[in-house]
Protein backbone atom coordinates (compact mmCIF):
# COMPACT_ATOMS: atom_id res chain seq x y z
CA UNK A 1 0.00 0.00 0.00
CA UNK A 2 2.47 2.20 0.95
CA UNK A 3 4.82 1.53 -2.85
CA UNK A 4 0.97 2.00 -4.58
CA UNK A 5 0.69 5.25 -2.31
CA UNK A 6 4.58 6.49 -3.11
CA UNK A 7 3.94 5.33 -7.07
CA UNK A 8 0.80 7.76 -7.59
CA UNK A 9 2.33 10.52 -5.52
CA UNK A 10 5.24 10.12 -8.06
CA UNK A 11 2.55 9.68 -11.10
CA UNK A 12 0.88 12.73 -9.66
CA UNK A 13 3.91 15.18 -9.57
CA UNK A 14 5.45 14.13 -12.91
CA UNK A 15 2.37 14.08 -14.42
CA UNK A 16 3.41 15.70 -17.75
CA UNK A 17 6.09 13.91 -17.61
CA UNK A 18 4.19 10.60 -17.69
CA UNK A 19 1.77 11.58 -20.30
CA UNK A 20 4.94 12.84 -22.38
CA UNK A 21 6.32 9.29 -22.15
CA UNK A 22 3.42 7.84 -23.07
CA UNK A 23 2.71 9.86 -26.44
CA UNK A 24 6.68 9.03 -27.04
CA UNK A 25 5.50 5.42 -26.74
CA UNK A 26 2.56 5.68 -28.89
CA UNK A 27 3.95 7.42 -31.80
CA UNK A 28 6.78 5.19 -31.55
CA UNK A 29 4.21 2.35 -31.56
CA UNK A 30 2.73 4.14 -35.16
CA UNK A 31 6.01 4.52 -36.05
CA UNK A 32 6.90 1.34 -36.43
CA UNK A 33 4.05 -0.20 -37.33
CA UNK A 34 4.08 1.89 -40.79
CA UNK A 35 7.54 1.23 -41.40
CA UNK A 36 5.91 -2.59 -41.64
CA UNK A 37 3.21 -1.47 -43.89
CA UNK A 38 5.26 0.92 -46.17
CA UNK A 39 5.72 -1.73 -48.85
CA UNK A 40 2.25 -2.01 -49.53
CA UNK A 41 1.57 1.33 -48.98
CA UNK A 42 3.49 2.56 -51.68
CA UNK A 43 2.22 0.61 -54.27
CA UNK A 44 -1.33 2.14 -53.33
CA UNK A 45 -0.28 5.74 -53.13
CA UNK A 46 2.71 5.72 -55.61
CA UNK A 47 0.74 5.19 -58.17
CA UNK A 48 -1.74 7.63 -57.20
CA UNK A 49 0.49 10.51 -56.72
CA UNK A 50 2.71 9.22 -59.30
CA UNK A 51 0.14 9.33 -61.68
CA UNK A 52 -0.61 13.21 -61.04
CA UNK A 53 2.77 14.30 -61.11
CA UNK A 54 4.16 11.78 -64.02
CA UNK A 55 1.41 13.38 -65.80
CA UNK A 56 3.32 16.57 -65.20
CA UNK A 57 6.39 15.03 -66.69
CA UNK A 58 5.83 12.97 -68.97
CA UNK A 59 3.09 11.18 -71.18
CA UNK A 60 0.47 9.33 -70.24
CA UNK A 61 1.31 6.09 -71.08
CA UNK A 62 3.84 6.19 -67.28
CA UNK A 63 0.82 6.70 -65.23
CA UNK A 64 -0.89 3.53 -66.54
CA UNK A 65 2.15 1.30 -66.07
CA UNK A 66 1.82 1.91 -62.22
CA UNK A 67 -2.14 2.50 -62.65
CA UNK A 68 -3.05 -0.72 -64.01
CA UNK A 69 -1.04 -2.86 -61.71
CA UNK A 70 -2.67 -1.25 -58.65
CA UNK A 71 -5.94 -0.91 -59.78
CA UNK A 72 -5.97 -4.74 -60.57
CA UNK A 73 -5.03 -5.04 -56.64
CA UNK A 74 -2.25 -3.98 -54.32
CA UNK A 75 -2.54 -7.50 -53.55
CA UNK A 76 -1.57 -9.00 -56.65
CA UNK A 77 1.23 -6.35 -56.96
CA UNK A 78 2.36 -7.36 -53.15
CA UNK A 79 1.60 -10.98 -53.97
CA UNK A 80 4.06 -10.45 -57.46
CA UNK A 81 6.79 -9.21 -55.09
CA UNK A 82 6.72 -11.58 -52.62
CA UNK A 83 7.05 -13.95 -55.57
CA UNK A 84 9.73 -12.36 -56.93
CA UNK A 85 11.75 -12.53 -53.85
CA UNK A 86 11.15 -16.13 -53.64
CA UNK A 87 12.99 -16.65 -56.07
CA UNK A 88 12.88 -18.06 -59.65
CA UNK A 89 11.16 -21.66 -59.16
CA UNK A 90 9.44 -24.02 -62.13
CA UNK A 91 6.66 -25.14 -63.41
CA UNK A 92 4.69 -22.59 -63.99
CA UNK A 93 7.08 -20.19 -63.02
CA UNK A 94 7.93 -19.11 -66.62
CA UNK A 95 4.90 -16.85 -66.23
CA UNK A 96 5.77 -15.96 -62.44
CA UNK A 97 9.20 -14.84 -63.38
CA UNK A 98 7.59 -12.73 -65.89
CA UNK A 99 5.48 -11.19 -64.33
CA UNK A 100 7.64 -11.10 -61.12
CA UNK A 101 10.22 -9.18 -63.09
CA UNK A 102 8.13 -6.72 -64.53
CA UNK A 103 6.46 -6.43 -60.82
CA UNK A 104 10.60 -5.69 -60.28
CA UNK A 105 10.41 -3.38 -62.97
CA UNK A 106 7.44 -1.08 -61.60
CA UNK A 107 8.80 -0.72 -57.91
CA UNK A 108 11.79 0.64 -59.31
CA UNK A 109 9.98 2.49 -62.44
CA UNK A 110 7.79 4.23 -59.06
CA UNK A 111 10.58 5.12 -57.67
CA UNK A 112 12.15 6.11 -60.72
CA UNK A 113 9.22 7.88 -61.69
CA UNK A 114 8.96 10.14 -58.96
CA UNK A 115 12.77 11.53 -59.56
CA UNK A 116 11.95 11.80 -62.92
CA UNK A 117 8.98 14.27 -62.41
CA UNK A 118 10.92 16.15 -60.54
CA UNK A 119 13.49 17.00 -63.73
CA UNK A 120 11.72 16.94 -66.48
CA UNK A 121 8.54 18.63 -66.19
CA UNK A 122 8.45 19.82 -70.04
CA UNK A 123 8.20 16.36 -70.87
CA UNK A 124 4.45 16.47 -70.81
CA UNK A 125 3.84 19.85 -73.18
CA UNK A 126 5.77 18.16 -75.34
CA UNK A 127 3.90 14.56 -75.41
CA UNK A 128 0.28 16.62 -74.94
CA UNK A 129 1.79 18.93 -77.90
CA UNK A 130 1.06 15.33 -80.05
CA UNK A 131 -2.83 15.07 -79.28
CA UNK A 132 -5.09 17.29 -80.99
CA UNK A 133 -7.81 19.63 -79.00
CA UNK A 134 -10.60 16.62 -79.21
CA UNK A 135 -8.25 14.14 -77.73
CA UNK A 136 -6.77 16.60 -75.53
CA UNK A 137 -10.66 17.34 -73.62
CA UNK A 138 -11.62 13.78 -73.94
CA UNK A 139 -7.93 13.05 -71.79
CA UNK A 140 -9.72 16.06 -69.42
CA UNK A 141 -12.49 13.76 -69.24
CA UNK A 142 -10.87 10.63 -67.99
CA UNK A 143 -10.20 11.42 -64.49
CA UNK A 144 -9.74 14.18 -61.97
CA UNK A 145 -5.82 13.79 -62.52
CA UNK A 146 -6.33 13.64 -66.42
CA UNK A 147 -8.39 16.93 -65.95
CA UNK A 148 -5.44 18.70 -64.34
CA UNK A 149 -2.52 17.68 -66.46
CA UNK A 150 -4.80 18.25 -69.89
CA UNK A 151 -5.97 21.85 -68.95
CA UNK A 152 -2.69 22.54 -68.64
CA UNK A 153 -2.39 26.23 -69.72
CA UNK A 154 1.23 25.45 -71.73
CA UNK A 155 -0.03 22.84 -73.61
CA UNK A 156 -3.63 24.82 -74.61
CA UNK A 157 -1.49 27.81 -75.75
CA UNK A 158 1.13 25.74 -78.05
CA UNK A 159 -1.73 23.69 -79.28
CA UNK A 160 -3.42 27.29 -80.33
CA UNK A 161 -0.30 28.53 -81.91
CA UNK A 162 -0.51 24.79 -84.26
CA UNK A 163 -3.94 25.17 -85.36
CA UNK A 164 -4.80 28.81 -85.66
CA UNK A 165 -1.85 31.27 -85.44
CA UNK A 166 1.64 32.25 -84.01
CA UNK A 167 0.50 35.93 -83.62
CA UNK A 168 -0.81 36.99 -79.90
CA UNK A 169 2.35 34.70 -78.22
CA UNK A 170 2.87 37.55 -75.52
CA UNK A 171 -1.01 37.95 -75.21
CA UNK A 172 -2.33 36.31 -71.38
CA UNK A 173 -5.85 35.47 -71.65
CA UNK A 174 -7.98 36.16 -68.78
CA UNK A 175 -9.60 32.44 -68.50
CA UNK A 176 -6.67 30.79 -69.57
CA UNK A 177 -5.49 29.14 -72.99
CA UNK A 178 -7.61 26.95 -73.01
CA UNK A 179 -10.94 29.42 -72.79
CA UNK A 180 -9.46 31.20 -75.28
CA UNK A 181 -8.60 28.38 -77.80
CA UNK A 182 -12.44 27.49 -77.43
CA UNK A 183 -13.68 31.09 -77.81
CA UNK A 184 -11.01 31.06 -81.19
CA UNK A 185 -12.76 27.76 -82.19
CA UNK A 186 -16.00 29.15 -81.72
CA UNK A 187 -15.50 32.26 -83.80
CA UNK A 188 -13.67 30.80 -86.37
CA UNK A 189 -16.70 28.26 -87.12
CA UNK A 190 -19.25 31.40 -86.95
CA UNK A 191 -16.85 32.90 -89.94
CA UNK A 192 -17.04 30.00 -91.66
CA UNK A 193 -20.48 30.17 -91.48
CA UNK A 194 -20.51 33.38 -93.50
CA UNK A 195 -18.60 32.14 -95.94
CA UNK A 196 -21.43 29.01 -95.97
CA UNK A 197 -23.84 31.75 -96.23
CA UNK A 198 -22.54 33.58 -98.72
CA UNK A 199 -22.14 29.76 -100.64
CA UNK A 200 -25.64 29.15 -100.46
CA UNK A 201 -26.81 32.68 -101.32
CA UNK A 202 -29.32 32.38 -98.39
CA UNK A 203 -30.95 35.47 -97.71
CA UNK A 204 -32.67 34.64 -94.26
CA UNK A 205 -29.69 33.12 -93.13
CA UNK A 206 -27.66 36.16 -93.62
CA UNK A 207 -30.62 38.25 -92.20
CA UNK A 208 -30.33 35.60 -89.26
CA UNK A 209 -26.68 36.32 -88.67
CA UNK A 210 -26.47 40.03 -88.93
CA UNK A 211 -27.31 42.04 -85.75
CA UNK A 212 -30.51 43.96 -85.58
CA UNK A 213 -29.07 47.20 -85.04
CA UNK A 214 -28.55 51.07 -86.84
CA UNK A 215 -25.11 50.73 -86.18
CA UNK A 216 -23.58 47.92 -88.17
CA UNK A 217 -21.79 48.52 -91.19
CA UNK A 218 -21.11 46.58 -94.40
CA UNK A 219 -18.31 47.93 -96.95
CA UNK A 220 -18.49 45.37 -100.03
CA UNK A 221 -15.77 45.13 -102.20
CA UNK A 222 -17.45 47.88 -104.75
CA UNK A 223 -16.39 50.48 -102.28
CA UNK A 224 -19.86 50.88 -101.12
CA UNK A 225 -21.02 51.56 -97.61
CA UNK A 226 -24.25 50.64 -96.15
CA UNK A 227 -25.48 51.41 -92.79
CA UNK A 228 -28.35 50.01 -90.19
CA UNK A 229 -29.81 46.69 -90.61
CA UNK A 230 -32.14 47.20 -93.53
CA UNK A 231 -29.74 48.80 -96.10
CA UNK A 232 -26.96 45.91 -95.13
CA UNK A 233 -29.30 43.26 -95.95
CA UNK A 234 -30.99 44.79 -98.92
CA UNK A 235 -26.92 44.75 -100.04
CA UNK A 236 -26.74 41.35 -99.73
CA UNK A 237 -29.86 40.79 -101.08
CA UNK A 238 -28.63 42.48 -104.65
CA UNK A 239 -25.37 40.96 -104.54
CA UNK A 240 -26.81 37.46 -104.12
CA UNK A 241 -29.34 37.87 -107.36
CA UNK A 242 -26.14 37.71 -109.05
CA UNK A 243 -26.63 35.19 -111.04
CA UNK A 244 -22.78 33.55 -110.65
CA UNK A 245 -22.67 31.52 -107.75
CA UNK A 246 -19.32 32.40 -106.38
CA UNK A 247 -16.88 29.67 -105.91
CA UNK A 248 -13.76 31.12 -103.04
CA UNK A 249 -10.83 29.84 -100.83
CA UNK A 250 -10.46 31.73 -97.51
CA UNK A 251 -7.18 31.78 -96.35
CA UNK A 252 -4.85 33.59 -93.70
CA UNK A 253 -7.85 33.33 -91.21
CA UNK A 254 -7.06 35.47 -88.24
CA UNK A 255 -9.12 36.14 -85.05
CA UNK A 256 -8.87 37.93 -82.01
CA UNK A 257 -11.29 37.50 -79.32
CA UNK A 258 -12.32 38.82 -76.50
CA UNK A 259 -15.30 38.62 -74.32
CA UNK A 260 -17.68 40.56 -75.89
CA UNK A 261 -16.66 41.05 -79.24
CA UNK A 262 -14.33 39.62 -81.93
CA UNK A 263 -13.03 40.90 -85.57
CA UNK A 264 -11.51 38.29 -88.09
CA UNK A 265 -9.02 39.06 -91.15
CA UNK A 266 -9.13 36.68 -93.78
CA UNK A 267 -7.92 36.48 -97.82
CA UNK A 268 -10.84 35.38 -100.04
CA UNK A 269 -10.08 34.26 -103.55
CA UNK A 270 -12.58 33.87 -106.09
CA UNK A 271 -12.65 31.69 -108.56
CA UNK A 272 -8.84 30.30 -108.55
CA UNK A 273 -7.44 33.55 -107.58
CA UNK A 274 -8.97 35.66 -110.16
CA UNK A 275 -9.98 37.80 -108.04
CA UNK A 276 -8.46 38.63 -104.23
CA UNK A 277 -9.78 40.40 -101.53
CA UNK A 278 -9.31 41.41 -97.96
CA UNK A 279 -12.07 40.78 -95.45
CA UNK A 280 -12.18 42.52 -91.94
CA UNK A 281 -15.02 40.87 -89.77
CA UNK A 282 -16.37 42.33 -86.70
CA UNK A 283 -18.81 40.25 -84.22
CA UNK A 284 -20.62 41.46 -81.14
CA UNK A 285 -21.77 38.51 -78.05
CA UNK A 286 -25.44 38.80 -77.10
CA UNK A 287 -27.55 36.34 -75.73
CA UNK A 288 -25.40 33.57 -76.01
CA UNK A 289 -24.69 34.14 -79.99
CA UNK A 290 -22.37 36.19 -82.23
CA UNK A 291 -23.74 38.23 -84.19
CA UNK A 292 -22.06 40.15 -87.23
CA UNK A 293 -22.20 43.78 -86.88
CA UNK A 294 -19.32 45.13 -89.30
CA UNK A 295 -17.84 43.57 -92.63
CA UNK A 296 -15.42 45.35 -95.10
CA UNK A 297 -14.33 44.00 -97.66
CA UNK A 298 -11.38 45.40 -100.15
CA UNK A 299 -9.36 44.11 -103.78
CA UNK A 300 -6.19 42.84 -103.00
CA UNK A 301 -3.78 44.21 -105.47
CA UNK A 302 -2.64 41.33 -107.47
CA UNK A 303 0.91 42.19 -107.22
CA UNK A 304 0.33 43.77 -103.90
CA UNK A 305 1.85 46.92 -104.27
CA UNK A 306 0.40 49.29 -102.04
CA UNK A 307 2.73 52.14 -102.23
CA UNK A 308 1.90 52.42 -106.41
CA UNK A 309 -1.59 53.00 -105.54
CA UNK A 310 -1.43 55.35 -103.24
CA UNK A 311 0.81 57.36 -105.84
CA UNK A 312 -1.46 57.28 -108.70
CA UNK A 313 -4.60 57.69 -106.51
CA UNK B 1 35.61 -3.24 -92.73
CA UNK B 2 37.84 -6.39 -92.34
CA UNK B 3 38.44 -7.30 -88.88
CA UNK B 4 35.12 -5.11 -87.76
CA UNK B 5 35.37 -7.20 -84.28
CA UNK B 6 38.62 -5.48 -83.13
CA UNK B 7 37.52 -2.31 -84.00
CA UNK B 8 33.85 -1.87 -82.32
CA UNK B 9 33.38 -1.48 -78.87
CA UNK B 10 31.16 -3.58 -77.35
CA UNK B 11 29.04 -1.59 -74.92
CA UNK B 12 27.00 -3.82 -72.10
CA UNK B 13 23.75 -2.44 -70.60
CA UNK B 14 22.08 -4.36 -68.19
CA UNK B 15 18.37 -3.78 -67.96
CA UNK B 16 16.15 -3.87 -64.48
CA UNK B 17 15.35 -7.33 -64.88
CA UNK B 18 19.15 -8.13 -64.77
CA UNK B 19 19.15 -9.05 -68.70
CA UNK B 20 22.87 -7.87 -70.15
CA UNK B 21 22.42 -6.85 -73.75
CA UNK B 22 25.99 -6.46 -75.89
CA UNK B 23 25.94 -3.79 -78.53
CA UNK B 24 27.82 -1.49 -80.57
CA UNK B 25 28.92 1.34 -79.74
CA UNK B 26 27.53 3.27 -82.11
CA UNK B 27 24.13 1.92 -81.26
CA UNK B 28 24.72 2.56 -77.52
CA UNK B 29 25.93 6.06 -78.21
CA UNK B 30 22.39 7.06 -80.10
CA UNK B 31 20.88 6.42 -76.08
CA UNK B 32 21.55 9.98 -74.84
CA UNK B 33 22.02 8.90 -71.13
CA UNK B 34 24.83 6.62 -72.20
CA UNK B 35 26.29 8.75 -74.05
CA UNK B 36 26.03 11.31 -71.38
CA UNK B 37 27.20 8.88 -69.07
CA UNK B 38 30.45 8.64 -71.07
CA UNK B 39 31.15 12.05 -71.53
CA UNK B 40 31.70 12.11 -67.97
CA UNK B 41 33.33 8.79 -67.78
CA UNK B 42 35.37 7.95 -70.30
CA UNK B 43 37.12 5.02 -68.50
CA UNK B 44 33.95 3.24 -67.43
CA UNK B 45 33.10 1.23 -70.92
CA UNK B 46 34.20 -2.04 -69.44
CA UNK B 47 31.42 -2.54 -66.42
CA UNK B 48 27.83 -3.36 -67.84
CA UNK B 49 25.97 0.18 -67.87
CA UNK B 50 22.59 -0.31 -65.32
CA UNK B 51 19.34 1.26 -67.43
CA UNK B 52 17.11 0.61 -64.58
CA UNK B 53 13.85 2.35 -65.81
CA UNK B 54 14.38 -0.11 -68.64
CA UNK B 55 12.93 -3.71 -69.20
CA UNK B 56 14.60 -6.21 -71.67
CA UNK B 57 11.29 -6.58 -73.77
CA UNK B 58 11.87 -2.55 -74.17
CA UNK B 59 15.37 -2.63 -74.79
CA UNK B 60 15.85 -4.93 -77.06
CA UNK B 61 12.71 -3.43 -79.33
CA UNK B 62 15.03 -0.38 -78.71
CA UNK B 63 17.99 -1.82 -80.12
CA UNK B 64 16.29 -3.19 -83.23
CA UNK B 65 15.01 0.51 -84.11
CA UNK B 66 18.82 1.53 -83.58
CA UNK B 67 19.96 -0.79 -85.76
CA UNK B 68 17.56 -0.19 -88.72
CA UNK B 69 17.84 3.73 -87.84
CA UNK B 70 21.84 3.35 -88.29
CA UNK B 71 21.14 1.41 -91.16
CA UNK B 72 19.14 4.07 -92.67
CA UNK B 73 21.33 6.44 -91.74
CA UNK B 74 24.35 4.84 -93.83
CA UNK B 75 22.35 5.00 -96.93
CA UNK B 76 22.13 8.25 -98.62
CA UNK B 77 19.74 10.26 -97.46
CA UNK B 78 16.97 10.10 -100.28
CA UNK B 79 12.86 10.94 -99.91
CA UNK B 80 12.45 7.09 -100.69
CA UNK B 81 14.89 6.27 -97.83
CA UNK B 82 13.19 8.41 -95.58
CA UNK B 83 9.82 7.07 -96.63
CA UNK B 84 11.28 3.64 -95.87
CA UNK B 85 12.20 4.59 -92.64
CA UNK B 86 9.41 5.84 -91.56
CA UNK B 87 7.19 2.37 -92.83
CA UNK B 88 9.86 0.70 -90.95
CA UNK B 89 8.85 2.80 -87.99
CA UNK B 90 5.06 2.43 -88.39
CA UNK B 91 4.84 -1.67 -88.54
CA UNK B 92 7.52 -1.07 -85.15
CA UNK B 93 4.92 0.27 -83.35
CA UNK B 94 1.48 -1.18 -85.45
CA UNK B 95 2.29 -4.37 -83.93
CA UNK B 96 2.75 -3.59 -80.22
CA UNK B 97 0.00 -3.74 -77.46
CA UNK B 98 -1.07 -0.54 -75.70
CA UNK B 99 1.06 -1.58 -72.62
CA UNK B 100 4.81 -2.13 -74.54
CA UNK B 101 3.95 1.37 -76.14
CA UNK B 102 3.73 3.07 -73.09
CA UNK B 103 6.69 1.27 -71.64
CA UNK B 104 8.70 2.38 -74.39
CA UNK B 105 7.92 5.48 -74.16
CA UNK B 106 9.14 5.56 -70.50
CA UNK B 107 12.53 3.95 -71.57
CA UNK B 108 12.73 6.63 -74.50
CA UNK B 109 12.83 9.41 -72.35
CA UNK B 110 14.85 7.95 -69.70
CA UNK B 111 17.28 7.13 -72.31
CA UNK B 112 17.09 10.28 -73.65
CA UNK B 113 16.36 9.42 -77.19
CA UNK B 114 14.15 12.44 -79.19
CA UNK B 115 13.64 10.44 -82.33
CA UNK B 116 11.98 7.86 -80.81
CA UNK B 117 10.32 9.25 -78.34
CA UNK B 118 8.63 11.69 -81.09
CA UNK B 119 7.65 8.99 -83.06
CA UNK B 120 6.12 7.18 -80.19
CA UNK B 121 4.54 10.16 -78.55
CA UNK B 122 2.78 10.55 -82.46
CA UNK B 123 1.65 6.38 -82.25
CA UNK B 124 0.05 7.05 -78.89
CA UNK B 125 -1.78 10.16 -80.02
CA UNK B 126 -3.00 8.64 -82.94
CA UNK B 127 -4.07 5.65 -81.16
CA UNK B 128 -6.15 7.65 -79.42
CA UNK B 129 -7.18 9.96 -82.26
CA UNK B 130 -11.43 10.05 -82.65
CA UNK B 131 -12.19 7.28 -79.88
CA UNK B 132 -14.29 8.09 -76.30
CA UNK B 133 -13.28 8.69 -73.56
CA UNK B 134 -14.37 5.38 -72.03
CA UNK B 135 -11.51 4.10 -74.47
CA UNK B 136 -9.02 6.62 -73.33
CA UNK B 137 -9.32 5.37 -69.50
CA UNK B 138 -8.97 1.95 -70.45
CA UNK B 139 -5.58 2.66 -72.52
CA UNK B 140 -3.79 4.55 -69.81
CA UNK B 141 -5.64 2.36 -67.37
CA UNK B 142 -7.21 5.18 -65.69
CA UNK B 143 -9.70 4.93 -63.23
CA UNK B 144 -12.59 7.47 -63.23
CA UNK B 145 -12.77 9.12 -60.46
CA UNK B 146 -15.68 11.21 -60.97
CA UNK B 147 -19.07 11.99 -59.21
CA UNK B 148 -21.83 11.88 -61.68
CA UNK B 149 -22.37 15.79 -60.96
CA UNK B 150 -18.37 16.26 -61.30
CA UNK B 151 -18.60 14.55 -64.67
CA UNK B 152 -21.74 16.23 -65.95
CA UNK B 153 -19.77 19.00 -65.12
CA UNK B 154 -16.43 18.17 -67.19
CA UNK B 155 -18.76 16.85 -70.21
CA UNK B 156 -20.27 20.50 -70.31
CA UNK B 157 -17.03 22.21 -69.97
CA UNK B 158 -15.79 20.05 -73.15
CA UNK B 159 -18.73 20.31 -75.14
CA UNK B 160 -17.56 23.14 -77.36
CA UNK B 161 -14.60 20.24 -78.60
CA UNK B 162 -17.32 17.63 -79.61
CA UNK B 163 -19.69 20.06 -81.92
CA UNK B 164 -21.03 18.47 -85.05
CA UNK B 165 -18.89 15.42 -84.24
CA UNK B 166 -20.35 11.54 -83.47
CA UNK B 167 -21.27 10.71 -80.47
CA UNK B 168 -18.34 8.46 -78.83
CA UNK B 169 -17.98 5.18 -80.75
CA UNK B 170 -15.13 2.23 -79.95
Amino acid sequence: MEIAYSLSIALQSHQPLVIATIITLLSLLLAVRSFFKRPQKSNASGPATSAGKEKAKEATPSSSCNCSFSCNGTSDSAAFLNGSSAGPAEGPAEEGMVTADVAKVVAERQSGASMMEQLVPEITTHALSYLDYPSLCRLSMTNSLMRKAANDDNAWKALYHKDFTLEQDSVTPVNGWKAYYAATRAIMNVNTEFFNIIGDRSLPAMSRFWMKSDYVKCVHASGELFSGYSAVIQSWQLAFNWEQGFDFQVRDVRARVLPDIAWVTMKTYVDMDIAAFNMTNVFEFHHGRWYLVHHHSTVMLADGDVEQHIVHG
Amino acid sequence: MSTATVKTKKITLRTADNHDFEVDEAIAMEFGTVRTFFDDNPDASDEPIPLLNVSSKCLSTIIEYCQSLLAFRARDSSSSVEDEAKAYDEELVKNQDNELLKEMILAANYLNMKDLLDMLNQAVADRIKNKSVEYVRRFFGIENDYSPEEEAEVRAQNEWAFEGVDPDDD
